[in-house]
Parts: structure tokens; sequence; C-alpha cells
């Protein structure tokens, strides 16, 4: 029990991350490499909010917040608007330049040692039934379906999120009704850089603060997205959840080094097995 | 009210507008006839804002609309129905209404979704279904329904006939005559030629990128020439 409740923790963790990619990736049709890095920088962001200027957790938190969505308005107007027409392939490249960039920079600026991050909330641990969670660990799930419905509201019910549905199913059309297609996927990025903001905030008390930090929380979110089949955004969460309780139980029943390939293992299988993810509907392989 | 003047444009590479002069006076149906590749499409995506024309003069009104967005364009009453339907096959008949109205901030969107469903009562019954299960002529008529919820003033279909069972045809030209009767101006692409002079009150008949001939609806299908080039009578 205790094995699953930590494999969910780490999988809200995957299932925030991989929201973001899939969020830009159904909207925009660009895979952001380049997700984990940003979140990073957030992260960092936040850090200099909490030690630096010595604000609290909470509005540290909401500063990086608004740091994030600053930050996705800006890679999307200042890089991704240009490619949004060119092949695939070139926008992939464009955004694993985008990761380099922001790697480097981070560590220019903020050096390359690991760093100890505050927990948003402190306190031992409590026993619930037969598991002990701490209450940083119940502030992350919490958080994660907190987002989840806030996401499932805005797409569902708001004048954005109809527009954002409409452009990511049509772009000529949505223009052609009035949408006005840049910026919706400006606010997608917006909305995805800051998903991707709290998914590090809330990685950098597990693994420590460093410009490292994202590289396997972004893998294990390809592979959530990848069961999720990369357009359902509920299929993220829970490709998330899955992959962390995976996860967890590979390392502790066969090894915890052997975690990574064990997920890749199961990418392979999901692809082969049903290639559209378990959640993805027929259109999902759209292209690559 | 609609004036576009020896317009140019490309398409991708291709010259596919070569000196394009038409008009659309208020109230009236005018119909852009020709083959494949005459430019048609092209011509109401250069009114539509979505291809800027390299020469030539677009004006609304009496006013230049060379500097405008897609977007403006729709706030300006000016909406595109766009060749095979494309609504959007994962929202819902009623979403897709609603993104229809998407620039409307005023109260009455409601009222025009019921005026919709009395023009085409089968969209009403298929309210909640997604439009990506609907027939084709199902699909052409939300495509309709879905631009008029942008309040036209004027409309421009392209090939609503377009790959539609023929009794569906004339049910919807039959509504186009009716949007049109309520005042609406209509630009109407066809291949059909026949059918679209049917319904017109006059007809521009493109070639190669270039206005061959226009005149009355009702003269031009009456002329031994159109009747054995386009009518293929």
């Amino acid at each position: 029990m205790q094995i699953l409740m930590s494999g969910l923790i780490f999988g809200c963790i995957y299932g925030l991350t991989a929201l973001g990619l899939v969020l830009i990736y159904k909207t925009t049709d660009i895979v952001n490499f380049a997700q984990g890095e940003m979140a990073m920088v957030t992260t960092f962001v936040s850090f200099v909010f909490l030690s630096n200027f010595g604000f609290g957790y909470i509005p540290s938190l909401l500063l990086a917040l608004i740091f994030a969505a600053i930050f996705g308005i800006a890679i999307h107007q200042i890089v991704m608007k240009r490619v949004q027409s060119a092949p695939p392939l070139n926008q992939i490249v464009v955004t694993l330049g985008l990761f380099m960039i922001l790697n480097g920079m981070a560590g220019l600026i903020w050096g390359h040692k690991p760093t100890s991050y505050p927990q948003a909330v402190k306190g031992d641990s409590i026993k619930l039934g037969s598991v002990f969670i701490t209450p940083n660990e119940l502030f992350i799930l919490c958080i994660t379906f907190f987002l989840m419905l806030i996401f499932f509201l805005l797409f569902r019910f708001t004048r954005v999120g109809l527009a954002m549905r409409a452009s990511a199913q049509d772009i000529k059309a949505s223009q052609l009704m009035g949408i006005k297609v840049t910026s919706v996927f400006t606010a997608t990025w917006a909305v995805g850089a800051i998903l991707g903001g709290v998914a590090g905030i809330m990685t950098a008390p597990i693994t420590f603060l460093d410009t490292q930090m994202m590289f396997e929380v972004l893998i294990m979110a390809f592979a959530a997205a990848v069961i999720g089949g990369f357009v359902s955004l509920p299929g993220a969460v829970i490709g998330g959840l899955f992959i962390g309780v995976f996860e967890n139980l590979i390392a502790f029943y066969i090894s915890p080094e052997m975690k990574l390939v064990y997920t890749f293992l199961l990418i392979i299988l999901v692809l082969y097995i049903r290639p559209q993810g378990i959640f993805g509907g027929k259109q999902t392989l759209k292209k690559v | 009210m609609l004036k576009l003047n020896d317009v140019h444009a490309f398409y991708g590479r291709v010259h596919a507008l070569r000196g394009v002069s038409l008009e659309v006076p208020e109230g009236k149906i005018i119909s852009l006839l020709g083959g494949n590749g005459a430019g048609k499409s092209t011509t109401l995506n250069v009114i539509s804002r979505l291809i800027q024309p390299k020469e030539g003069n677009f004006e609304l009104n009496g006013q230049s609309m060379l500097k405008k967005s897609p977007s403006d364009m729709v706030k300006q009453g000016v909406i595109q129905c766009p060749e095979n339907r494309r609504v959007f096959p994962l929202l819902t008949v009623e979403e897709n209404l609603k993104i229809g109205a998407y620039q409307r901030k005023d109260k009455n969107i409601q009222l025009d979704m019921e005026k919709v469903y009395t023009y085409f009562p089968r969209l009403k019954e298929r309210k909640i279904q997604k439009a990506g299960t609907l027939s084709g002529g199902e699909q052409q008529m939300l495509a309709i329904g879905r631009s008029l919820m942008g309040k036209p003033k004027i409309l421009l279909l392209d090939e609503p006939s377009l790959g539609i069972a023929p009794i569906l045809v004339s049910e919807i030209f039959k509504i186009i005559k009716e949007i049109n009767n309520e005042g609406t101006a209509i630009l109407l692409v066809e291949q059909n030629a026949h059918m679209a002079m049917s319904i017109s009150d006059y007809s521009y008949i493109l070639e190669n990128g270039r206005v061959a001939l226009e005149g009355n609806s009702e003269d031009l299908k009456n002329d031994d020439e159109v009747r054995k080039l386009y009518l293929g009578a």
C-alpha cells in the first residue's frame, strides 16, 4: 500500500508535466521538448523569490506562476509562432534547441550545485489507514486534482476553452469564425508553462533544485502522455499516476536502477499493442 | 457593398488570380462559377483575408480592407462557410453553433440559435451529437448554420452542394434563398452552375484566374454559348 501511495505522489508530478505537454500538443500540434526546462526555470525563479527576496511560500508560488505565464507567452510570441506552419521535424528541433538554451542559461545564472528546496507544507507524516502520508504529499495530491478540475471546467464551459478546442481541430475554420488562432495558441503556451511550473515546484523538494531536475520527470511525463494517447487531458493525468505507481513497483520489487529501463519498455509495449494510447481516439496519430 | 478590383493573388506559387473584379451589392445573390482551379476558392479566401493579394483593391462599403485580419472581416459581417464544410468534428452540434457566434457579445445569440434550428430542424434533433457523426448533408447544414450565427451581412458560400445527396441539395438551396430573402447578401461559389444560376441574380464565370464572362444569371442561363460550355447542354 505504501508503495502505491508514494507512486501516486510521483504520478501526480508526472501527470502535471504530461498535462502541459498534451495541452500544447493537442492545441498547437507541437511536441514541446522544452516543457521540463521551462518548468525548471520557473522553479528557480520561485526560489529566487523565496530565498533572495524572502517572500513566503504562497506569494513566491503565485509570483513564479505569473512569471511562468509571461515566460510561456514570450516563448510562443518570439520563437514558436514563427515555426507554427513549419514541418513537424523543424518544430521538434526548435523545441530541442530551446531545451538546451534554457538549460545552459539556467546553469550560467544559478550554477550547477543542487540546493535544497522547501516543501509546500511542513509537518510529520499522518497515518491514513495502513499508509503514511506527509502533509506535503497530500498537498501535491490535492493540487493535481484541483488543477485537473479547473482544466476540465475551462475546456468544457468557457469561451476560451471552446476556442482552444476548435483551434485544435481546424485552424482555417476557426479563423473563418473570427477566432484569433495565434492568440489562442499564445494562451495555450501560457497555461502549459504554468502547469509545468507547478510540476517543477512540486518536484524540487523531492529531487533538490538544480538544472537537471526535470530530465527524468520529462521522460516519465512523455511516457505518461503516450499511455494517455497524447491528446487526452484526463489520459495524461491517469497515465502519469499509472507510470508513478509502475515505477515505484519496479524500484521496490526489481531494483531502483531499472525503473527507467522498464518505463521505456512499457512505452514500447503500449505503442506496439495500442499505438493510439489507452485513451486516444482514432484521430490521434495525425503525423509523425 | 463589397468590391474587388483587378485582384491578383498567389496560392502557394501558383498565380491563381490574374485580375479578378467583382461586386456583391446589398441583398443580392451573386454566383461565382467555373471549373476546378479557376480561382473561386482563392477569391473567397482573399475576401476572408486568409490570402493577401499581390495587387488590386478590395473594398467594403468604400473602405479598403487590405489591412484587416480574418477576425475583423467576421466582425464586419463578412462570413465564409468554407468548402468541404469543415465543421469541428469533435464538438457537438450546439458547440459548433456557439463557435459561429464567437465574435458576438450581444444577448440575442440564443434567439439566433433557435432560428438556425427552424431553418434546419434536423440539427435540433442532433444538438448534443458530435458534428463528426453527422451525414454530409447534415454537416453542410451545420456549416451554414454556424456561419449564420455570426450575423452575416454578406455570406460567402463555398460549394454547398459538394458531395451531398441531390434531394438535400435542393433543400439547402431553398434555405439559401430564404436566408437571402431576410436581407443577407450571398456570394455563392459553385461547380453546379445550373443550380447556382437558377437562384442568383448575377453571375461571374472564372477561367484561369480571370473573369471570363459575367451577366444577369437569367440571361447567361439562356445564352447558347454558356449552355454549351458550362451547363453541358
